[in-house]
């Protein structure tokens, strides 16, 4: 992979890493977007976005509330899509699927760390100086290690992804078919999670009845 | 301009996210202009003002503004600080739980559903990321800069505003709009299998189907475990599967 792709994806993982958390969450971070910006960086945008979306279906579940403990799944889907792209099709997107949750999960180790320094980096001012100018330097190594952080999970994912392609392509049994079958049974329990998340009163069978029979007739007769 | 301004710095409110303090020193790096501009000429208390407002402090980041808002306000009225200590203790729980429910867990879904149900029906993956970065942040910004001004506005009375903005009445909206897209999200890939499948294939389509929905169904109704303890056990079926396959 050329020098400037490494460049470029590095530095998505490290905008992804900061958005996630200290840096405005704008939903940069998200895999649906990491996902697909990846693939357009490889040229195959559409296996990007498989890849983005099965990730984000997994982690959608996930709510961030209080002190929860949180998976990163933004810089992880990186990985992720560039094993998806170069192993390619259905599965390429199962392999990168995995490979993203699992880096996804260190990510998480990793934002348990970040939050430690930046217990450390308060406590620091509670002893001594909490000058104005003090508080902006903490400031300024939060955001910097934030970002080095993502930036070495994504170079990480990335490396490992490269590594695994070929050996998984050529070990992968089944066809693309099957592979697709795999993804929908790999999807269906996060998915099932989401839609007890979303529902509002917890009761979605009537909701989920009018949505099954409008994309049943949209994918059978409206499309081609 | 004021309330652009503490809206544009509210953006870095969790930079200093920890464990103790959650957001609090955030929050005090957030009020330091307005902390600098009131205790102007006197370090020593202007120190003593950060290090209390860094004091444990936790909130949903986009509706952090409704409090600093406030917070400004209040200390410009001259309110004394056990006042501003207990609306802040006060105001942290219904500002975490009500943008949790907001955004969390209806709006982000519901908009990450439509797009990506759009993106699997033929729109080109670009769209459907600028889509969803445009739909999420229209809400996402409009809420941070309206509870700002509210909050500078009303100060200590914020939570009228809060309470007008009906947010539990829109988490139920939004959310439904997040069940019927996983509905359309289901129905779509049975239609497509059964019209793109070989007839051969139908024995292993019914099969996968099946299993799909049985797990779909216990993803529903074990909804309150860990998501990763529900996410690793569907890569073990799956493995299952490709294993089969390949006996197959």
């Amino acid at each position: 992979m050329e020098l400037l792709l490494w460049a470029l994806l590095t530095l998505l993982g490290v905008w992804a890493a900061l958005d996630a958390t200290s840096v405005g969450q704008f939903m940069i971070s998200r895999p649906l977007v990491t996902g697909t910006l990846t693939g357009l960086c490889l040229g195959d945008p559409l296996t990007g976005f498989h890849l983005g979306l099965a990730l984000e279906l997994i982690h959608l579940g996930a709510v961030p509330a209080g002190a929860a403990r949180v998976p990163d799944p933004g810089p992880a889907a990186i990985g992720g899509a560039v094993l998806a792209v170069t192993v390619g099709g259905g599965g390429g997107v199962v392999l990168g699927t995995a490979l993203g949750m699992i880096l996804s999960v260190l990510g998480g180790v990793t934002i348990v760390s970040q939050r430690r320094l930046n217990g450390r980096l308060v406590q620091s001012l509670e002893e001594g100086d909490f000058s104005p100018g003090a508080l902006e330097r903490r400031v300024r190594v939060a955001i910097v290690t934030d970002g080095l952080r993502g930036g070495i999970l994504t170079v990480m994912g990335v490396g490992v992804a490269l590594a695994l392609s070929a050996p998984l392509a050529r070990w992968w049994p089944v066809g693309d078919g099957s592979s697709w079958m795999i993804l929908v049974v790999l999807l269906a329990m996060p998915l099932g999670i989401v839609t007890r998340v979303v529902s509002p009163n917890g009761k979605p069978l009537a909701l989920l009845a009018l949505g099954g029979l409008g994309g049943f007739v949209a994918g059978w007769w409206l499309l081609p | 301009m004021k309330a652009f301004r503490l809206t544009l710095r509210l953006l870095l409110i969790q930079v200093l996210w920890n464990y103790r303090t959650l957001v609090g020193a955030g929050l005090a790096w957030v009020l330091l202009p307005s902390l600098k501009h009131t205790e102007t000429g006197d370090p020593e208390r202007l120190e003593r003002e950060i290090r209390e407002t860094a004091g444990i402090f936790n909130a949903h980041p986009y509706l952090c503004g409704f409090a600093a808002g406030a917070l400004i306000r209040m200390r410009e009225d001259g309110s004394p600080k056990e006042e501003r200590t207990r609306f802040r203790e006060a105001i942290r729980g219904p500002l975490g739980s009500l943008g949790d429910r907001l955004f969390w867990a209806a709006w982000l879904p519901a908009s990450v559903l439509v797009l990506g149900v759009g993106g699997l029906m033929g729109l080109p993956p670009i769209a459907v990321v600028l889509g969803f970065l445009v739909l999420f942040n229209t809400l996402h910004l409009a809420v941070r800069y309206r509870g700002t001004r509210a909050g500078l506005e009303l100060g200590r009375d914020v939570g009228d505003a809060l309470r007008t903005m009906q947010i539990t009445v829109w988490q139920e909206r939004v959310g439904a709009v997040g069940v019927i897209s996983v509905g359309v999200l289901l129905g779509f890939l049975a239609s497509r299998g059964f019209r793109l499948g070989e007839p051969w294939e139908l024995g292993a389509m019914l099969t996968t189907g099946g299993l799909a929905l049985a797990l779909f169904g216990a993803g529903i109704v074990v909804a309150r475990i860990e998501w990763w303890v529900a996410a690793a056990l569907t890569p073990g079926v799956a493995l299952l599967l490709v294993l089969l396959g390949a006996v197959h």
